[in-house]
């Protein structure tokens, strides 16, 4: 799976089915404290989901993803390989209550710059497989820098209807802009 | 009803040793563009630099996290006069080396511009670049160029995608 090229879709394709198409998009005109995409099953023709999404927090909290509505103390595992402008860490997690990304830029810090997400969702709708998402992200802001590589795990092989992103502390903020795509 | 999203927007195929690589005009009309690089480096290393809108002040900035093989880093840099896309990956004479850069809510009027850089050269070194562009104006330029000047070889791939949002 290539990271955030899906595949190519020539412009005025017509009536043709593309293999990379927009499904919904959300634009936060307010403060919140989660955001979902639900009724994912009506989207079972696609192989794959990706979102695309540049967020910001009120508080510079953690971002989190949990499917299903499930926030249980063993379902969840994540591995993480972060820069940040000096060092190279990673880290491992398991058995956690959702899968547990990075920490956001502060609106507080630089209201004007946002955190780059892309994350892949795959085989989503398998009910064979235990889900596997993997996620980049990247943010320069003068206070906090960030990038990072994230492979997250739900041990459940139920089809994902809702995606939640969430943040640890405070909300993620009015602009944040979240899309989702589904690959074929 | 799904909307076709990925759209080819431009694209080069280098026939000569060439310096920089201008797309202009480029309609606000999506929400994000993605910059697919493949090549090698023409008369020397090309560093790869992008400017938006012409901007050649230190408005750019950027961190990256990288591997070749024996240790990871990781390094930033903060009032850059072009947006870093692919630290320690340049393109070389003798490797090839490729870049995909994705330019998020580049058609925006309220946010600086952010983008993820992945990036490598082949059986050398691997990147991730986080970049931000200080300005809130929607980019309708885009200028790749190398930080010294060099050129990128003929046959280098340059293709600029837009995603609908």
């Amino acid at each position: 799976m290539p990271f955030g090229l899906g595949f190519f879709a020539t412009a005025g394709a017509g009536a043709a089915a593309g293999a990379f198409e927009l499904l919904e998009t959300t634009v936060l005109g307010s403060d919140v404290a989660s955001v979902s995409f639900s009724s994912l099953g009506s989207y079972s023709a696609y192989k794959h989901l990706q979102v695309r999404a540049v967020l910001q927090d009120t508080a510079g909290a953690q971002l989190r993803i949990t499917f299903n509505n499930t926030v249980a103390g063993t379902d969840y595992a994540v591995h993480r390989l972060q820069g940040d402008g000096s060092s190279v860490s990673t880290q491992q997690l398991n058995s956690t209550d959702n899968i547990v990304l990075a920490s956001l830029p502060s609106r507080g810090n630089e209201s004007n710059t946002f955190m780059g997400w892309i994350v892949d969702f795959l085989d989503f709708s398998n009910t064979n497989k235990n889900k596997t998402i993997k996620a980049i992200t990247g943010t320069a802001q003068a206070s906090y820098r960030r990038t990072g590589l994230y492979t997250g795990l739900w041990a459940s092989t139920a089809a994902i209807t809702t995606i939640t992103f969430l943040v640890s502390s405070g909300s993620i903020t009015s602009g944040s802009r979240l899309s989702l795509y589904g690959m074929r | 009803m799904p909307t076709t999203t990925y759209d080819l927007i431009a694209s080069n195929v280098l026939t000569t040793n060439t310096t920089s690589i201008t797309f202009s005009s480029i309609s606000a009309s999506y929400r994000d563009l993605v910059l697919v690089i493949d090549g090698a480096g023409g008369n020397g290393d090309f560093y790869p630099r992008l400017q938006f809108n012409s901007d050649t002040g230190a408005n750019y900035a950027w961190l990256d996290m990288q591997g070749n093989g024996s240790s990871p880093s990781s390094s930033f840099g903060n009032t850059e006069t072009g947006q870093q896309i692919a630290n320690g990956v340049f393109f070389s004479i003798s490797n090839r080396t490729q870049v995909i850069a994705n330019i998020l809510d580049y058609s925006t009027t309220n946010k600086h511009k952010t983008s993820i850089s992945k990036s490598s050269r082949a059986n050398q070194v691997t990147a991730l670049v986080g970049g931000k562009w200080a300005n809130t104006a929607a980019i309708n330029t885009i200028r790749l160029y190398s930080s010294n000047g060099n050129s990128l070889a003929t046959d280098t791939t340059i293709y600029l995608y837009g995603i609908v949002s």
